[in-house]
């Protein structure tokens, strides 16, 4: 499925901050994911889903398995804008972590993550 | 949506199996529930149409529950419980029906559905179609199940005590909701959940509900 990027692409340029939306905690309390907004510089805004690899596969799991019981037919009308989480090698997420991943030029791999959300407001 | 129950012609022989096994497994039971949801799927793939009680079954009951009770009388949320949380939802007090699920755990949680009272301040970042209002029921769902079984929220809202969402993996669909009765009326143990409002996938839709929702900007 292509994603229309207009002047919206942020590959390659610079973020220039972000804040953390909603924090995602396993069973053991341990921070693992988060939803976090983004604002890259001459891009606009966007939206990131960031997970450890552990919770990723956690959640591909739960949805190859659980969740097939609840599907419904009109789940496969139409399929949704999808991006993939981006993935952290990291046991579990810090404030470290994120400014990091985040803390400077938007690689490839974020890009492909990245939800634009609209323009930089004025 | 109900439809009276028509006799299979010329279908998938899947179909038959499954509907076999439906027939020995006890309707309380996970396994009941996870068989009907695929019989479900393969009746729509053959454009066969469910018996009467067993569509309604597959609608009241949401996977890993076994036993589903609407409250007798409606209970009352005050909105001072809001002050702090949801924006359009304070200020009033809110008369709310009730269902009480029991899970596959023997949990019991409570929930009721304040949406209609925050829709129109959402209106236009809501999910717009079908198939993703689906999709985020069953979000939701699947971390009520997960609630009733851990007392605990997977997704919470950040800088907002006590606001959980429900996140549809790979989208921007997100459900919101909060514990707004720790230990039940009565202190029976039982958690009233209330939900409050969805997010669809657009562009800008999650801004727009962090304002009209939460009263606040996102970044």
């Amino acid at each position: 499925m292509s994603h229309p990027r207009e002047s919206s692409d942020p590959m390659g340029h610079k973020i220039s901050s972000y804040a953390v939306l909603g924090r995602e905690t396993n069973t053991a309390d341990e921070w693992v994911g988060a939803d976090v907004a983004v604002v890259v510089t001459d891009a606009g805004r966007f939206l990131l889903n960031i997970l450890t690899r552990e919770a990723y596969r956690n959640e591909v799991v739960q949805a190859a398995t659980s969740e097939l019981a609840s599907l419904t037919p009109e789940m496969f009308a139409a399929e949704p804008d999808y991006r993939d989480s981006y993935v952290v090698n990291d046991l579990a997420l810090t404030d470290d972590v994120l400014a990091r991943e985040l803390g400077g030029d938007v690689s490839p791999g974020l890009a492909s993550a990245l939800w634009h959300d609209g323009p930089l407001e004025g | 949506m109900k439809s009276p129950a028509t006799a299979p012609q010329n279908v998938d022989p899947a179909f038959a199996a499954w509907a076999a096994e439906l027939q020995g497994l006890d309707p309380r039971s996970h396994a009941y529930q996870e068989t009907l949801g695929a019989l479900t799927l393969l009746a729509a793939e053959n454009g066969v149409a469910l018996s009467n009680g067993e569509a309604a079954k597959a609608q009241e009951l949401p996977p890993g529950f076994v036993h589903r009770e609407e409250l007798a009388a409606p209970m009352v949320v005050p909105g001072a419980q809001f002050e702090r949380t949801i924006l359009p939802l304070r200020g009033q007090d809110h008369e709310v029906k009730v269902v009480e699920l029991t899970s596959d755990q023997g949990r019991k949680v409570r929930v009721c559905d304040l949406r209609a009272q925050t829709d129109v301040s959402l209106k236009g970042a809501t999910p717009k179609t079908q198939a993703d209002q689906a999709r985020v029921d069953s979000a939701f769902l699947r971390d009520l199940k997960g609630f009733a079984d851990t007392r605990t929220a997977r997704d919470t809202v950040e800088g907002i005590q006590g606001v959980c969402y429900s996140k549809v993996r790979g989208t921007k669909l997100r459900s919101y909701w909060l514990v707004v009765r720790p230990a039940g009326d009565q202190g029976d143990g039982v958690p009233l959940i209330a939900r409050v409002g969805d997010c669809g996938n657009g562009t800008n839709y999650q801004q727009a509900l962090y304002r009209r929702l939460f009263g606040m900007n996102m970044s």
